[in-house]
């Protein structure tokens, strides 16, 4: 699997998070434990703010590295992981309308002819 | 507040409203549906979708309407021009296109392959010549009332509606016909089958009484503040038969962790809408300081809510007395950046699971009504948005 830029390689332990759709990483949260989420949580946590800098560089309509896209990825699945670690302290929030009822697309799903970053 | 408003404000500005208690049978009984359907179902304006989604000749939409018991292909023309047919070919009756949504050079039916231009003529019949004095001209698409308001796009099942898309939108062409819809783009869409009736369903998503509870876990402190500790409304105003509500935001509200870097580069669901500094278009209009966002109900089953940096839309579609699907679809603004997306991701998914904790008490709602222990909702004051919907539907039945 390709990696991640130069200055953040130190979060390569988190690149199973790379995922490009929002329904793969709220899928991927809700199958994990609270352990792993928080694990994730935390290696990114001290870093997210250097994340955004450097990620806030790139034009979200050019052609990217695919270093590039995988820190992308990894921080949307951050944002995702931030639910359950802030909010819920748990990976689904209990006693709330089912997950698997419950269907999450994106504009590659909806726009006919769409091209995603 | 320097001069607070009234208890009970909102009655004393709708007083013809009332304050009974309002019979939960117009929730369970099919017979109120049946009537629902003649007599609003088909005289109302269905948003099937956003031009965007359709830009090019061929780029086309099918929606199942359930509730006017059509299935109705939205398509763009060789000329740009938007079209609507039912979704039924002319030959022997079959489900002309099965998919959700595609492009094509030409609609194709699957049973004998007789094949339909864009603007829905006939144009291709295999073997043509074993039909009897066949002419192609007469077989066209049959075609659906179409209009379109800010780029939302409508349909109607009648061939002449009693009032125009236009007119339908009323009071809110002034509230949110200046938004900046065209400056933001589809980020997602939530949806799911529900078995609650389609009133039920919109009342959940008109007062703010409820966030104390469902949402104690994911969005109370954005909300409610200690001096309003039960998210008061900011304005309520009720028109002929839409509805506008407008959220209170919790002005001591910091946001930390995840919501802190998000906020640094973007608006997020209420910090955005309290920090306006300018009146956006379209938003606030009630023109309060601690203010979130508004939602606009278009009757009967269409949903826009404005705020700073998104927007988002709800579609009821109405499939029995008991049975609701349901649609929500989420713009923002444009994003020019990856740090810009990342940070609408935050408001994208925690907003995401909002919307689980509202779907949370519908199911369990609709059966403990149907059990018949309760006879009456009681509503009160900062409800008086659910009141409004009863009676609208009430007064359209009676007409």
């Amino acid at each position: 699997m390709d990696g991640l830029p130069e200055p953040f390689r130190d979060l390569s332990g988190g690149i199973e998070w790379a995922l490009p759709t929002e329904r793969q990483r709220f899928n991927k949260r809700l199958g994990n434990t609270q352990k792993a989420l928080q694990a994730y949580y935390d290696l990114l946590a001290p870093r997210m703010s250097a994340v955004m800098d450097y990620l806030g560089q790139f034009d979200s309509r050019d052609a990217l590295a695919v270093e590039t896209l995988n820190l992308y990825y990894m921080a949307l699945a951050w944002m995702e992981v931030s639910n359950s670690v802030e909010r819920f302290h748990e990976p689904d929030e209990s006693g709330v309308f089912a997950a698997e009822r419950y269907h999450v697309k994106g504009p590659e799903d909806l726009i006919v002819g769409y091209r995603s970053t | 507040m320097n001069n607070p408003a009234p208890i009970l404000r909102f009655h004393e500005r709708y007083p013809e409203l009332g304050t009974d208690p309002i019979p939960v049978e117009v929730n369970t009984s099919p017979e109120y549906f049946e009537r629902e359907r003649e007599k609003i179902f088909q005289n109302a304006w269905w948003c099937v979708g956003r031009d965007e989604e359709i830009s090019r000749p061929g780029d086309y939409l099918v929606r199942d309407i359930e509730a006017i018991n059509a299935s109705v292909i939205v398509i763009r023309g060789e000329d740009g021009a938007v079209r609507a047919f039912h979704n039924v070919c002319q030959h022997r009756g079959n489900k002309l296109l099965t998919e959700e949504r595609g492009r094509c050079r030409g609609m194709v039916c699957g049973f004998h392959s007789w094949t339909y231009d864009l603007q829905g003529q006939l144009a291709h019949v295999p073997d043509e010549d074993q039909f009897h004095k066949f002419d192609k001209s007469c077989h066209a698409l049959s075609a659906v009332t179409l209009d379109t308001w800010n780029g939302f796009i409508f349909v109607h099942p009648q061939d002449m509606p009693e009032r125009g898309l236009h007119e339908s939108f009323g009071e809110l062409n002034a509230l949110i016909g200046d938004f900046a819809y065209d400056e933001m783009d589809l980020v997602a869409e939530y949806s799911a089958d529900v078995k609650c009736n389609w009133k039920y369903f919109i009342d959940a998503f008109v007062e703010a009484y409820h966030v104390e509870s469902v949402h104690r876990r994911s969005l109370k402190e954005t909300f409610n503040s200690q001096d309003n500790p039960y998210c008061h409304l900011v304005d309520v105003r009720l028109h002929e038969r839409n509805r506008s509500v407008s959220c209170y935001a919790n002005p001591q509200h910091a946001p930390h962790g995840a919501e802190a870097l998000a906020y640094k580069v973007g608006a997020t669901l209420a910090q955005g809408a309290l920090a306006s500094t300018t009146a956006l278009k379209g938003t606030n209009f009630a023109g309060e300081k601690n203010w979130a966002f508004d939602i606009h109900i278009i009757f009967p089953c269409f949903e826009i809510a404005t705020s700073n940096g998104w927007y988002f839309t709800y579609n009821w579609w109405p499939v029995t007395h008991n049975r609701t699907r349901w649609e929500m679809r989420f713009y923002m603004n444009r994003a020019t950046n990856l740090a810009a997306k990342v940070s609408q991701e935050f408001t994208k998914t925690l907003t995401r699971d909002t919307l689980r904790e509202d779907l949370s008490t519908l199911e369990n709602g609709q059966a403990m009504m149907e059990t018949g222990r309760i006879k009456y909702m009681t509503l009160s004051d900062q409800e008086i948005a659910v009141r409004h919907g009863y009676k609208v539907v009430e007064r359209l039945l009676a007409e």
